[in-house]
């Protein structure tokens, strides 16, 4: 990693040695269910922002619109895949990720391509016990990091690595 | 009159000279000036007998000299002469009579000098009674011809120049103690003239404070802080969760009978997918 120099320095030292490493299953679990809570968030609000909508048009005849559990997960399964397409082509880093301090890197290193992002957000998104390969693994990595190359790494800095390290 | 002239040169000059070289020119010198003198006297006595007795005063000189005067001028002749004739003679007898004069004078009349001495003792008293009221006198005499031709000259003077091409200017500002005349300067009167706007107005503002945003790591400066805050909180919750991935990642291994790999790879993601496991 060539921007460790600087970028190192917001990290605490007791965490340093363990910045880019595999992340382990505890870490990457309690990101999944932040990153459910946040799912959960918007997929609220959409519920609500449709809720006004319709008030808008109906006027006095406005009920809320009540949702089958099969439409609610299918419309939870879409916005997580979204979320986390653009969050780890972006950053690297869902806000669960965030919080935990890891990232998802491929494996130069470096940030993931789109195509990689959205099949490793579909793939996580249609099999996410999958995860628990990471348990198993020597090298902490998912079935979905298998088939795609990637790795979750322990990460706390806040600049993103681009291109090779 | 005129006997005394040469007497009292050849008196007189025994006792100036030391010892000098020139000493017939002085000798001469001095006769000259009791001559001079002389001849001084005898003119005013001349016009001063002429009023009493009558005769009108005018210009004398052109006149001819007639009974009294061509005496006078005759006498003076002679006395010149003889006083030029004295003054050999003196030097003469100087040479011969005085080293051993000076030496009886030396050995006999001392002590006659030691009783002049204290006369010349007590008039020294007198005048040392005398001498504040004196010098008191004298001091205010002196001090109003001073001041007035200290005034004449300063009137003719441009001091200021003098001042700029004599004086280093910088050597004396150097010896002023200028913290201790600022003290006494009513600075807020200073400012109610000072015209703040058009001062600021001449300040490229703008340019001014770029630079002093370059010369600030801002980026740093909040990451740091924002950094500090978030880890305060979030720190915490991250250690633990990698101490927790630790152990779990400990209990697989001893489960599956793995060589302790406590080590997880060091390199996160450069092997790339090489071992699917």
């Amino acid at each position: 990693m060539s921007t460790t120099g600087s970028a190192l320095r917001a990290v605490p030292a007791e965490a340093r040695d363990y910045q880019g490493e595999p992340a382990g299953i505890v870490s990457r679990v309690l990101a999944n269910a932040i990153d459910f809570g946040v799912m959960l968030a918007i997929v609220a609000a959409l519920y609500f922002g449709w809720a006004a909508t319709l008030f808008l048009r109906q006027g006095a005849r406005f009920r809320f619109p009540t949702i089958t559990y099969a439409w609610a997960f299918l419309v939870g399964s879409i916005v997580l895949a979204i979320y986390f397409a653009v969050s780890w082509r972006a950053t690297g880093r869902t806000y669960g990720d965030q919080l935990l301090g890891l990232r998802v890197v491929n494996r130069d290193g470096a940030l993931l391509g789109p195509g990689a992002a959205i099949a490793r957000a579909i793939l996580c998104v249609l099999f996410p016990l999958l995860l628990f390969w990471a348990v198993f693994s020597r090298k902490r990595r998912s079935v979905q990091d298998v088939l795609l190359r990637t790795s979750v790494v322990y990460d706390w800095r806040v600049r993103v690595t681009r291109g090779a390290g | 009159m005129r006997i005394p002239i040469g007497d009292g040169e050849e008196a007189r000059a025994p006792k100036e000279e030391g010892g000098s070289p020139p000493r017939v020119d002085l000798t001469e010198q001095a006769a000259k000036a009791v001559v001079g003198l002389a001849a001084l006297a005898v003119e005013s006595s001349v016009v001063i007998l002429r009023r009493i007795s009558g005769v009108p005063v005018h210009d004398d000189e052109r006149a001819e000299p007639e009974g009294l005067g061509l005496l006078a001028g005759a006498a003076l002749g002679f006395v010149m002469e003889a006083g030029r004739a004295a003054a050999a003679a003196a030097d003469v007898a100087r040479r011969t009579v005085v080293p051993p004069a000076a030496f009886v004078a030396g050995t006999f009349l001392d002590a006659p000098r030691r009783a002049g001495q204290d006369r010349a003792a007590e008039w020294n008293e007198a005048w040392r009674a005398e001498r504040p009221e004196a010098q008191a006198v004298a001091q205010a005499v002196v001090t109003e011809a001073i001041q007035r031709a200290v005034n004449a000259v300063l009137d003719q003077i441009d001091l200021t120049q003098v001042v700029l091409d004599r004086v280093d200017l910088d050597r004396v500002i150097a010896t002023v103690d200028l913290d201790r005349a600022v003290e006494r300067v009513d600075l807020d009167e200073v400012i109610e003239h000072v015209d703040i706007e058009r001062i600021i107005a001449k300040l490229d503002l703008a340019k001014l404070a770029l630079e002093v945003i370059d010369q600030i790591d801002l980026p740093e400066i909040i990451r740091a802080s924002t950094g500090t805050v978030a880890s305060e909180s979030v720190r915490v919750v991250r250690m633990q969760t990698i101490g927790a991935d630790r152990a779990i990642t400990k209990v697989v291994d001893r489960l599956l009978g793995r060589t302790q790999s406590d080590q997880p790879p060091e390199e996160p993601a450069s092997s790339g997918a090489d071992d699917g496991s």
